[in-house]
């Protein structure tokens, strides 16, 4: 099989949400000496790109996840054949990813993990019901470029402004750090009023307004 | 911030809320527009409780709904203090956490691989569904104490039950892998779910209120809608209604499917907190589906929770502006739950904009299905 064709079937197995396959193709990518990073960037990610494109028009959540299951699947085979000093070095930034405190929703989140992923930046997540002491730890810890906070419930808004309050205490923003806030119910006026410097309204927009923050 | 200016004098009321409401759903003239702001976990603010202590404890959870109505003056009350009452009657642990809504253990679901959805109905025992059991004494207890109120009981519906028995990621996979599992479960939980709303009808609940929240654009596509959530939600539509009691829906995500809630459900009225699938503009929104069903909202939580007095006036003006003269009815209220948090005066300034600025309602035709042939 050609280059040509294994990127395809690899885009094809994330289209197509088929994990067996993803794993086959990756493994003939392997086989056929094609660049690991290469296969990922030009074979996987083109199909989770055309299903993030499409989000709310022809694809939904449920496809977002299995699409994105489809897309491990081969990148797992694919990513333990690179150094992580090459992933490190194409690294576009690293973020950390929770759900406020008091919220246990993580579904959202989770599909914002997946496109960030996909798109080359390294995800610190910190899962669910998480304090914003430890949104604020974690960046500091890991020189994050963004701290990405998930909120399902209303009643959960103020801990936006507590962590972003925190980070001011410690110069995070000052220093290039950027704070997005999005789910659900969070709308763009409750995301600024909360002080925070980035919304979007899905996790595909949330890509692409991280990508302009940071740029 | 702008101010509203001399307002005009509040209208003198000679309706009970039962009167207005029931007045709207079968087109009579009203004294005022009915006003819903869905105060829920708020009412624990009238006695100061945090919502572990509300939430479990149902003498208390009565006395604050029924305090918080005769304090604000609202037309309705929906008596859920959360949405895992009935999770827990199939014996999902629920966490009552102090300063927020409950939820079940996300670490220890119930249902833990689809082969567990074959068992779902040996969860369920009505002599351990404490919660579900409460419930109907509370509406009971409600009808008897504020007879001219109307009371709404509620059901989450079956998929909406088992995102709160099973983790939701797992779920979603399931939507496309285990589906036959998926509908067996399902059907069970209906059938339990039915015998739920018609222990609250019989209890003095006048509506039923379902969140049918994944007919949604933000969630799934109409196709699978129709095939996994819309047959045993039409089940449950197609039983209150023979009961004679009023099928209301409530939708919270992006992009509610409209059409289908109407071709399929056939709700009297919908409480959106969006937009609906295909509509840009509130106006559309009136033009396009103002014919079929009662509107009730489209106060923002955001606004109620962050709002003053005056700006919820000015927006309350502004929708029954927009809302007031759709042709099926229109209750001014809030989009979703009122915010536990939020100040409890906002929902006064609601009954005050309905009592000001919705005085000598004229109400619509009521929801109108006659060309859609069926019940």
């Amino acid at each position: 099989m050609s280059k040509k064709e294994i990127l395809y079937k690899l885009k094809q197995s994330v289209l197509n949400f088929d994990e067996k396959t993803a794993v086959k193709a990756a493994k003939e990518a392997i086989d056929a000496g094609i660049d690991p990073l290469e296969a990922i960037k030009d074979g996987l990610y083109p199909g989770l790109k055309e299903i993030a494109d499409q989000y709310e028009q022809t694809y939904y959540i449920t496809d977002m996840i299995l699409a994105s299951d489809a897309f491990y699947a081969g990148t797992n085979i694919l990513k333990s054949k690179i150094a992580p000093e090459k992933v490190k070095a194409i690294s576009k930034g690293i973020a950390v990813l929770g759900v406020v405190k008091g919220d246990v929703h993580d579904l959202g989140k989770n599909m914002v993990k997946y496109l960030f992923e996909a798109e080359g930046f390294e995800i610190i997540d910190l899962g669910f019901d998480v304090p914003a002491e430890k949104f604020v730890e974690e960046a500091e810890k890991n020189n994050a470029n963004l701290i990405l906070i998930s909120v399902m419930l209303s009643s959960m808004f103020p801990e936006i402004g507590k962590i972003v309050k925190l980070a001011k205490g410690r110069n995070l923003q000052a220093k290039g750090v950027k704070i997005m806030a999005g789910g659900g119910p969070v709308t763009e006026n409750i995301s600024f009023q909360q002080g925070a410097d980035g919304w979007a309204l899905t996790a595909p927009l949330a890509v692409k307004k991280a990508l302009d923050l940071l740029n | 911030m702008s101010k509203i200016g001399k307002m005009p004098k509040e209208c003198e009321e000679y309706m009970t809320p039962m009167e207005r409401i029931t007045g709207l759903l079968t087109r009579k003239k009203l004294d005022r527009v009915p006003c819903f702001p869905f105060v829920s976990a708020a009412a624990a603010q009238i006695r100061r409780l945090n919502y572990g202590e509300y939430a479990t404890n149902p003498d208390l959870f009565l006395r604050c709904q029924i305090e918080a109505q005769q304090l604000i003056g609202y037309d309705g009350i929906t008596a859920m203090p959360d949405l895992c009452v009935e999770a827990q009657g199939f014996g999902a642990k629920i966490i009552y956490p102090p300063d927020n809504a409950a939820y079940p253990d996300p670490y220890n679901p119930i249902i833990k691989s689809p082969n567990d959805y074959k068992n779902i109905g040996r969860l369920f025992d009505w002599s351990h569904a404490d919660r579900m059991n409460n419930q109907i004494k509370v509406i009971k207890t409600i009808k008897e104490e504020l007879p001219d109120l109307m009371i709404g009981g509620m059901t989450i519906g079956p998929l909406g039950l088992i995102s709160r028995l099973r983790n939701v990621n797992e779920l979603v996979r399931d939507f496309a892998h285990h589906k036959d599992k998926l509908h067996d479960a399902q059907e069970i939980i209906t059938d339990i779910q039915i015998e739920y709303i018609e222990k609250q009808i019989e209890s003095g609940a006048r509506t039923i209120m379902v969140p049918v929240v994944l007919a949604e654009r933000e969630l799934m596509s109409k196709e699978m809608w129709l095939e996994l959530d819309m047959p045993y939600q039409k089940k449950i539509a197609d039983f209150v209604r023979k009961k004679r009691a009023f099928y209301m829906v409530h939708t919270c995500g992006r992009g509610p499917y409209f059409d289908l809630l109407i071709e399929h459900l056939r709700p009297v009225l919908i409480q959106n907190a969006f937009l609906p699938d295909g509509v840009k503009t509130e106006q559309e929104m009136v033009e396009k589906y103002g014919k079929k069903l009662i509107f009730l909202g489209f106060l923002s939580v955001s606004l109620l929770a962050w709002a003053n007095p005056h700006e919820v006036i000015k927006e309350c003006k502004r929708e029954l502006e927009v809302f007031g003269k759709s042709p099926a009815g229109y209750i001014l209220g809030a989009s979703c739950e009122y915010p536990p948090y939020a100040p409890l005066y906002n929902a006064m300034a609601i009954v005050k904009a309905a009592r000001t600025y919705g005085k000598n309602f004229q109400t619509g035709m009521g929801a109108n299905y006659e060309n859609e042939g069926g019940g």
